[in-house]
């Protein structure tokens, strides 16, 4: 059976089937992005304690609930579920709860997307979403395959002088044939448009 | 690929055109007059191992941008000197920026550029009228003129002395290019 390894500590922990989601409709998460989250845990293990308020006899999880959903799914999946670290937080009521758990969410600080990609500057970035910043999840090898669709131009310094002859559909019916015979010239280029 | 949607389309292909044609030098600097979120050179300089300092521009203020405002009236004021790179992912055809900039400099510079042609094919007189075409010939027959506007680009970018040009065309109307722009011998 598949094991998850443990890479954080705590004084506590629980049974996730002890933990109850707080925060309703509050976060959606995809397929796909619970996906992601079980990749992360498969590749770097459970690094992070659940935040819980314990409230009577509920362990209301304050951070953790994507965490939650992937850990729920992989148990489906066959994985072995051993008990996760926790980090009990202290609220007097649900109010208060709710509160704590917003702010947990909240940015306090300025980052820019040049900063972010910066700070992961020769890190591998799959599973990694942040709001607004667009990985490029290729190597530079990869990348310089990109090289073959370029195409190269030689440029000549342009000298060209452009003649517009402008008439009646009639008088070029008259006139086709000396036209034609023009646009054969040497170093004549002829287009014709109907405008 | 874990990625959040921004306004960039082609973003990896351009990212491999910079990426793929920055100077040999170490450390450069470049100047992005559409800098928008900063995806394009944030991601570049996460790939590369130059150290590169980017300089943006953008009209509309974001949260990693240098300098809010016309791209056009900041190169006009500026000098362009420090920098070994201007990127110009204008949103149709760059020629107002790149006549600017190529008047201006006095040292070599790589200039990455997006050429995107619109549905109505409308390109600047200027740049028609600098390679022979008068507004009349324009506005008489805007059919003829609306078809190759790329090339017609690159016809003008041919007086400015630029003598080869790398670019990409993953979509009809879109172009990703480079070229290597000298400083002019007689300016007018």
């Amino acid at each position: 059976m598949n094991k998850i390894e443990i890479k954080c500590t705590s004084a506590s922990t629980i049974n996730i089937d002890n933990i109850e989601p707080f925060q309703g409709t509050l976060k959606k998460r995809t397929k796909e992005q619970i996906n992601q989250i079980i990749k992360s845990i498969e590749k770097f293990g459970f690094s992070f304690p659940f935040f819980i308020w314990k409230n009577e006899n509920h362990n209301w999880c304050l951070d953790g609930h994507g965490r939650l959903l992937a850990l729920k799914e992989m148990k489906k999946q066959g994985y072995d579920l051993p008990d996760f670290p926790v980090s009990f937080i202290e609220a007097k009521d649900e109010n208060e709860a709710k509160q704590k758990l917003l702010r947990q969410n909240s940015f306090f600080g300025m980052t820019s997307i040049d900063d972010v990609l910066d700070f992961c500057k020769d890190i591998e970035v799959s599973e990694i979403n942040i709001p607004g910043v667009e990985f490029i999840n290729k190597t530079k090898a990869q990348l310089e395959e990109e090289k073959k669709n370029e195409i190269e131009k030689i440029l000549v310094p342009y000298k060209k002088v452009h003649i517009l002859l402008s008439m009646s559909p009639d008088t070029f019916i008259e006139n086709e044939n000396i036209i034609k015979n023009i646009s054969r010239l040497e170093g004549i280029e002829y287009v014709q448009s109907e405008n | 690929m874990s990625s959040q949607k921004t306004n960039n389309s082609f973003l990896v292909e351009k990212i491999a055109l910079r990426l793929n044609n920055l100077p040999e030098k170490q450390k450069i600097k470049v100047l992005d007059l559409f800098h928008g979120n900063g995806c394009i050179w944030g991601n570049i300089k996460r790939l590369s191992e130059k150290i590169i300092d980017v300089s943006g521009i953008d009209i509309k203020e974001y949260a990693s941008f240098s300098l809010t405002g016309d791209n056009m009236k900041v190169i006009q004021s500026i000098s362009l000197e420090p920098y070994d790179i201007i990127d110009v992912d204008a949103y149709g055809c760059p020629y107002e920026q790149i006549k600017i900039i190529s008047q201006k400099i006095k040292s070599e510079k790589i200039i990455f550029y997006t050429f995107i042609q619109s549905m109505m094919g409308s390109l600047p007189f200027d740049m028609f009228s600098d390679i022979g075409f008068s507004n009349e010939m324009v506005k008489k027959t805007p059919v003829l003129f609306s078809k190759n506007g790329h090339d017609k680009f690159l016809d003008w970018i041919s007086l400015l002395g630029v003598k080869q040009v790398r670019f990409i065309n993953p979509t009809g109307r879109k172009f990703y290019g480079c070229f290597v722009l000298c400083p002019r011998r007689n300016t007018k």
